[in-house]
């Protein structure tokens, strides 16, 4: 498994001179299953560059895992090159919502006077799916969704190959649900998805200081994700969701916190980065 | 020069270039450290007396997972089933026991196939013994422990509790009866039932409050 990062940024893009390390788009990851069908894991704003990456590279068969609607995992949709090809086959997974289902909501933002152009004229062959309860096949690797603590029908995704395994909880808010202190695997917010991966991005949007100020707004604290780890006992954490006012700096430090935080406890804890390629087993 | 390179979008994506690289820029860098050093396999470099230092960040941009770093590494002769789903309670469950930990009103979660899953602390206070003490269990077989009766002190039957009612029929539910707490003494208490649904196919329990008359 290759994952590659478009954008790891929270809440909203934030380009400019104090972001140019860990970068400013938003979520969006590539998971490198099988050459010709690619697996993409939201479509915050870092999917445009990997559009027109997808479009140099022929490839014509895209499986698109949205884990929420938020702004910040929907924006890049619509500038997603691939959509505006007729020879395109996109498969859209979100989590389903009792009110309206996953294209009614997502045809919102291709509407004016969000956007001049219908959902329904977009040339590419759009299938619009509710993530599955059970376990699904996508290019050769299998996938699990399920719903994790964030403002609004949101879930996360585990992908396994024979080899390797990662979780991808970029929104969650465990502590809301009572933390991971104290219980058993099976109260654990996203633990089925979790448990045991080789690697697990997870938000981490702020420091334990920043978090007080912010309970319920769906994101953790690093200290959070740390004790999330391993409470889960994953593998590699990489920390993801980065807060729109943290500077290179400030991200550098966060990383230095989680890397103390989970002394003792595998490999130490990474900042996601745009452009890092991890490879799995 | 590697600042240089990044600022421009230049992107170092081979690792072991990458490594060679930074040995390099480490020795031009005039690293105080001597003797052996490592990568922690997370961009830090090792100095001799083992604290960690940040590499040069362009050269962070292929990681590769060491084995000793995989955790439960899968048997790829034998794909093994993906996620046994139930190892975790559904999360309307999870956020339903937060809340009624944090309750003074006596509160009890049941899940779809109707086991008594969690009680809080106000409820161990009207029935006689704590969640912790008693476990998760069928819910009909704790209810029964508690011998409710009617009023008139005839067999409250299962299909008219209402946790039952709210299991069979996905309904709410009310009853007022009499029960005889783990502790020994006669109470009367209301209950009322409601399911739990995270769709509106999908059932995944009932919460249930009661309270002493």
């Amino acid at each position: 498994v290759r994952l590659k990062i478009w954008g790891c940024r929270g809440s909203v893009p934030t380009p400019g001179p104090d972001t140019i390390l860990y970068g400013g788009n938003t979520s969006c990851v590539e998971v490198c299953l099988d050459n010709d069908v690619a697996l993409v894991l939201d479509a915050g704003t870092g999917i445009r560059r990997l559009g027109l990456e997808l479009m140099e590279r022929g490839v014509r068969r895209i499986h698109l895992c949205l884990t929420h609607l938020h702004l910040d995992h929907l924006e890049g949709l619509r500038f997603f090159a691939p959509l505006w090809d007729e020879q395109v086959t996109v498969d859209i997974w979100g989590p389903p919502s009792p009110l309206l289902s996953l294209r009614e909501r997502i045809a919102r933002s291709f509407s004016p006077p969000l956007f001049p152009v219908d959902l329904g004229d977009v040339p590419a062959a759009v299938t619009f799916h509710d993530v599955p309860r059970e376990p699904w096949a996508i290019a050769g690797g299998r996938l699990a969704a399920d719903f994790v603590v964030h403002p609004g029908p949101t879930v996360g995704f585990r992908i396994e190959t024979p080899t390797a395994s990662v979780a991808y909880l970029p929104d969650h808010e465990p502590a809301l649900a009572g933390g991971v202190a104290g219980k058993t695997i099976d109260w654990i917010s996203g633990a089925s998805l979790a448990n045991g991966v080789d690697a697990l991005l997870h938000d981490a949007q702020y420091f334990e200081d920043e978090y007080q100020e912010r309970i319920g707004w769906g994101h953790s604290s690093v200290a959070a994700a740390v004790s999330y780890l391993r409470a889960v006992d994953a593998g590699r954490l990489l920390l993801f969701h980065h807060e729109p006012r943290h500077s290179d700096r400030l991200l550098d430090e966060l990383e230095e916190r989680a890397r103390v935080l989970a002394e003792g406890h595998g490999p130490p804890p990474m900042l996601a980065r745009e452009g890092m390629v991890v490879e799995l087993p | 020069m590697l600042d240089v390179l990044q600022r421009a979008g230049v992107e170092v994506v081979h690792a072991d270039d990458a490594e060679a690289f930074a040995d390099e820029e480490i020795a031009k860098m005039g690293a105080e450290e001597s003797g052996p050093a490592g990568d922690d396999g997370g961009g830090h470099r090792r100095d001799a007396t083992g604290r960690s230092r940040r590499e040069p960040q362009a050269l962070r941009g292929l990681y590769r997972l060491p084995a000793s770093s995989i955790k439960g590494r899968l048997d790829a002769t034998a794909y093994p089933p993906l996620v046994e789903k139930r190892r975790q309670k559904h999360l309307v469950l999870i956020l339903a026991r937060e809340l009624a930990s944090n309750l003074a009103t006596p509160t009890l979660i049941a899940d779809d196939e109707g086991t008594l899953i969690f009680y809080n602390d106000a409820a161990a206070d009207v029935v006689g013994r704590t969640f912790a003490e008693n476990g998760e269990m069928p819910l009909d077989e704790w209810t029964a422990s508690f011998s409710p009766r009617t009023r008139d002190a005839e067999e409250l039957p299962p299909n008219r509790r209402p946790a039952r009612i709210a299991l069979d029929q996905r309904r709410a539910a009310h009853e007022q009866f009499r029960i005889t707490s783990a502790d020994g003494v006669d109470r009367t208490v209301a209950v009322t039932a409601f399911p739990l649904f995270a769709h509106v196919d999908e059932f995944v329990g009932i919460m249930a409050i009661f309270w002493r008359e």
